[in-house]
């Protein structure tokens, strides 16, 4: 190939940020361009989607009522996706929930239907351009180049999962190769033999990619992997151990991304490697109390509200995660782009109360991933218990971990919890292999307890 | 170049790539043009130029039914650098 043909002019290939100008954009500014799109959204909703007309309709809202970013959080109904499931099982596949004519909607995908079933993503052409932005601004940030190799440890189903990472490898000219259809030790095989540079998985399947490496007598810190990039679930960016274990495992940097499938790959790594940012040019978040719908101050923990501009075939708005979250501004790597540090610190449903005291799935987890002995395989059981939901952590010792080790472990576990969370947890081992393994999101609660005590998307 | 002669030129791309795209009746070139448009609309959205929420939509200085394709072209005409001699090889 001739020397002089490159993707980026040597001054962009040195520049720290992927677009200075938007991710170091000062507040008032940002804010002023939120305001602007929120209102283009607005009547965009109103003008094309029956769903947010009727919406609107029954509450006598116009667009011309949102003067200010306040009026949207205030008046714009919050949505949820059981509402969208619903208008879809009713007109499949996609309800009245369309902006768009059919003939525009060039790709679909679904959620993973974790929460229940699934829900149907239409994407515009347009649409799959702008969804993986997020990706390329953790990427960059990362330290990843044009000239790296994106290897997917993913099937490239209909599930959305890493859709849109590779529209951003492709926006990055990347190069990319598919680990459709692989096995665990085919895509360790599949690495050996085409070198690529950048891994991209759910965290925990990185680490199952460890595991069967090490039975397979691979040493996958002598592999070409510099990078490993995550999302689906929680992972290094939110859980200190899982990151540890991912570089140390991989010898590469970990980084995760935070998205929604149904929304969009949303908030890109910190290059701080502790939390991940809101793409403000992409979606426009903030934060609400759960139970009385209040809006949340800076740093307080609240459900992350969000709206997609980019997402124009189905669009949501004020749309209810149910992710709680932890929202600052300003940070050290530069971006004025709102922070979640710890990424996502819990779900709405997860959030159970045991015994008085509120307990977050991931503290339970980062407890976890600290102690010695204990293997990245666990679960934790939800049960309903003479009228208290009760959370029972099972976990997988160490192979190296004498069995009869094992109820020791699990009494120091238990004491561990109490010391850090003020609350006892029963903590039961499993024999080393007893837990189930998943290629995709891994699924982390066992939910028993009885249908009306769960967030009705769970039932 | 500054921000706003960015802005400025990009727009005036748009402007040209759509009045090439009312001149052909070719679907390959129409359907290049589309994408080339969506990314220029993409760029000066990275740019803080929020003009509409999607390229096609009316309102868009480019929109189907936004003016016409004459009208369009003779947008893109104006918008265009003045024409200079050609250099003598």
């Amino acid at each position: 190939m001739p020397a002089h043909v490159s993707l980026l002019t040597p001054r962009a290939r040195q520049a720290k940020f992927w677009n200075k100008l938007t991710e170091t954009m000062p507040r008032a500014e940002l804010d002023a361009l939120h305001l602007t799109k929120l209102r283009k959204l607005v009547e965009y909703v109103y003008s094309y989607s029956p769903f947010y007309r009727r919406r609107f309709d029954e509450r006598g809202l116009k667009p011309r009522h949102i003067r200010s970013i306040a009026d949207f959080k205030r008046l714009v109904p919050l949505t949820d996706k059981q509402d969208f499931i619903h208008l879809q099982q009713q007109h499949p596949p996609y309800g009245d929930t369309l902006a768009l004519p059919l003939e525009m909607v060039a790709h679909h995908v679904e959620t993973s239907g974790s929460t229940g079933l699934p829900l149907a993503v239409p994407y515009s052409a347009y649409d799959t351009e702008r969804v993986g932005e997020s990706w390329t601004y953790g990427f960059w940030a990362h330290g990843i180049r044009p000239s790296d190799t994106f290897y997917f440890a993913f099937n490239w189903g209909n599930f959305a999962g890493f859709w849109s990472c590779y529209f951003a490898a492709r926006r990055m000219g990347c190069r990319v190769i598919s680990g459709g259809g692989a096995d665990s030790q085919g895509h360790i095989r599949n690495i050996q033999r085409m070198k690529p540079t950048v891994l991209i998985s759910t965290p925990t399947f990185a680490l199952r990619l460890a595991e069967v490496a090490r039975q397979m007598g691979v040493e996958l810190r002598d592999t070409s992997i510099k990078y490993t990039y995550h999302a689906g679930e929680p992972g290094p960016f939110a859980l200190p151990a899982m990151k540890r274990q991912i570089d140390e495992a991989w010898g590469a940097d970990s980084g995760e991304l935070l998205g929604i499938a149904e929304i969009e790959a949303f908030a890109p790594g910190c290059p701080e490697r502790d939390g991940v940012h809101v793409n403000e040019m992409n979606v426009f978040c903030w934060s609400m109390d759960p139970a009385s719908g209040a809006e949340c101050g800076e740093g307080e923990i609240g459900e992350n509200i969000i709206t997609s501009y980019t997402y124009s075939a189905q669009p949501l708005l004020n749309y209810r995660s149910h992710d709680l979250v932890r929202r600052v501004h300003g940070c050290d790597c530069g971006r004025t782009w709102a922070k979640f540090p710890g990424v996502v610190l819990g779900r709405t449903d997860f959030m159970v109360t045991v015994r008085g005291t509120n307990v977050y799935q991931t503290a339970v987890e980062n407890l976890l991933g600290e102690m010695p002995g204990v293997s990245p395989f666990y679960q934790l059981v939800l049960e309903r218990i003479e009228s208290n939901d009760q959370m029972m952590v099972e976990f997988e010792p160490d192979p190296s971990t004498p069995e009869a080790d094992w109820h020791a472990l699990a009494a120091r576990v238990a004491d561990v919890i109490h010391r850090a969370l003020h609350v006892r947890l029963d903590v039961a081992p499993v024999k080393p292999g007893g837990l189930p393994r998943y290629d995709l999101k891994t699924k982390r609660i066992i939910d028993k307890r009885p249908k009306e005590f769960r967030r009705a998307l769970d039932r | 170049m500054t921000r706003p002669q960015m802005i400025a030129n990009l727009r005036r791309a748009r402007a040209l790539a759509r009045a090439v795209y009312d001149a052909t009746e070719l679907p390959q070139l129409q359907l290049i043009l589309r994408h080339a448009d969506q990314n220029l609309h993409w760029a000066l959205w990275n740019l803080g130029q929020i003009d509409e929420l999607r390229p096609d939509l009316p309102g868009s200085i480019v929109a189907p039914g936004a003016g016409g394709a004459k009208k369009r072209a003779a947008a893109a005409r104006k918008s265009a650098p003045a024409k200079r001699k050609p250099k003598r090889r």
